[in-house]
């Protein structure tokens, strides 16, 4: 497991970019589940040693960063001016993409009880959302980005408070389903 | 109160949280009945409300009109209605976690902790780390492409082709039924009350006809309504 991680460290170093467990499973010829296990490890690792580095992961890609706690100092060095400010609607959709991504824009909508399509294109000119088109259910689902990941400064979605609750809430997936069933039938009135 | 209408809210659910967050109470249907006046009363004072967003405020400002109008005349209401207002509960209460959940995003991002990649473009230039509304095609687009897009959105557009549901036409009942049905009940019973005639109706629309043709009996003299009290039960006396 030590020389895979240290394998993989590299891979990420020099690769510059976000690398899917498949992509490094079948460079170093091993399951993607070997992959995942060492990344686990070597996250962990990062997290424990006060690296300036860390790892991130996102839709089932990996990524090597510079550590959060450093941002401060590499903005400067980079003369990056990033604000980090959102409006409050788009701080909104954000988080319920976040939360319960992939998700269909009809399911935020009715989140967020208001049309999200204005948001929905800022936030992917952004970068800090992406489209993923379904074919079969001819909708497309949101997810957010490598970048958003890193905007906030954590490793993984999985990191957000009260996560599991928000995301697996069945009430939710109830609430959002009877939303479709219900189809009215209005009477017609003879007077 | 001033201060609350020029306040602006990204939705109508935003709105009806805050008024009853205002009103430290919880998220029921009577809280929600209650603050119906004040829900409206904003979107009128409203100035410049988003003519796209105007449509999603008004369907929850129906619904709070029903709920009103249901803790005024309880009788009227319909198990469908009642589902639907039993959604505006959860949706509310749904909103209100992701709420919250986006102010602890927000607290995240002011403390400004973003991780940075080594990304160094071809020219050498490091580019800004998030590109904030600076978007342009990239240079390898052609039109070929920009129209193998197209095609592919318009197919998303393709309308289904439905197959019509099977119904069974209502029956619907007219005044005219409905007048001589109550001038039947009106020869075996000097007096009886509205609820009565509510009671044997199947729908609303022949609770409203019911409603009508008694109306219409009183304007020509043949009954007379009594009401006790505001609220109370209405009774139809028979007239000579």
């Amino acid at each position: 497991m030590a020389l895979l991680k240290s394998q993989i460290e590299s891979l990420l170093f020099v690769a510059n970019k976000p690398l899917t467990a498949k992509e490094l499973a079948d460079l170093l010829k091993i399951k993607s589940e070997e992959v995942e296990a060492a990344m686990q490890e070597l996250s962990a690792n990062y997290l424990s040693s006060e690296s300036g580095l860390q790892v991130i992961k996102n839709n089932g890609k990996y990524q090597l960063v510079s550590s959060a706690e450093n941002a401060a100092i590499v903005q400067e060095f980079i003369k990056d001016e990033t604000s980090g400010e959102l409006s409050r609607p788009s701080l909104e959709a954000l988080t319920v993409i976040a939360y319960r991504g992939p998700i269909a824009k009809i399911d935020l909508d009715r989140i967020r009880g208001v049309n999200c399509s204005l948001i929905i294109r800022n936030l992917l000119i952004r970068g800090l959302i992406e489209e993923k088109a379904d074919k079969e259910k001819k909708e497309s689902f949101y997810n957010v980005t490598m970048d958003f990941i890193r905007y906030l400064g954590i490793n993984q979605l999985e990191d957000l408070l009260d996560y599991e609750r928000l995301h697996a809430d069945d009430t939710i997936d109830k609430m959002l389903n009877r939303g479709e069933a219900v189809e009215e039938i209005v009477p017609g009135v003879q007077i | 109160m001033m201060e609350f209408r020029s306040e602006k809210f990204s939705g109508p659910l935003e709105l009806l949280l805050s008024l009853i967050e205002r009103e430290e109470m919880d998220i029921t249907e009577i809280a929600l009945a209650k603050i119906a006046d004040e829900y409206i009363a904003y979107l009128k004072n409203l100035a410049h409300i988003d003519p796209e967003q105007v449509a999603d405020f008004l369907v929850i400002a129906a619904k709070l009109l029903y709920l009103k109008s249901k803790a005024l005349l309880p009788y009227l209401s319909t198990p469908e209605e009642d589902e639907e207002i039993e959604e505006l509960e959860h949706q509310l209460r749904m909103y209100k976690e992701f709420l919250e959940a986006s102010k602890g995003l927000e607290k995240m991002l002011a403390k400004k902790k973003f991780s940075f990649v080594r990304d160094l473009g071809k020219s050498g230039k490091r580019r800004q780390l998030f590109i904030w509304q600076k978007f342009s095609p990239p240079k390898s687009l052609t039109k070929e492409m920009l129209r193998e897009h197209f095609d592919y959105i318009l197919g998303f557009l393709a309308p289904e082709e439905q197959e019509l549901k099977e119904e069974i036409i209502e029956h619907k009942i007219s005044i005219e039924e409905k007048i001589s049905f109550i001038q039947r009940k009106l020869m075996d019973k000097i007096s009886f009350s509205f609820n009565q005639v509510i009671k044997e109706a199947g729908n609303k629309t022949e609770i409203i006809v019911s409603f009508l043709a008694v109306l219409e009996l009183a304007k020509q003299r043949e009954l007379e309504f009594q009401q006790d009290g505001l609220f109370g039960e209405i009774f139809i006396n028979k007239l000579n």
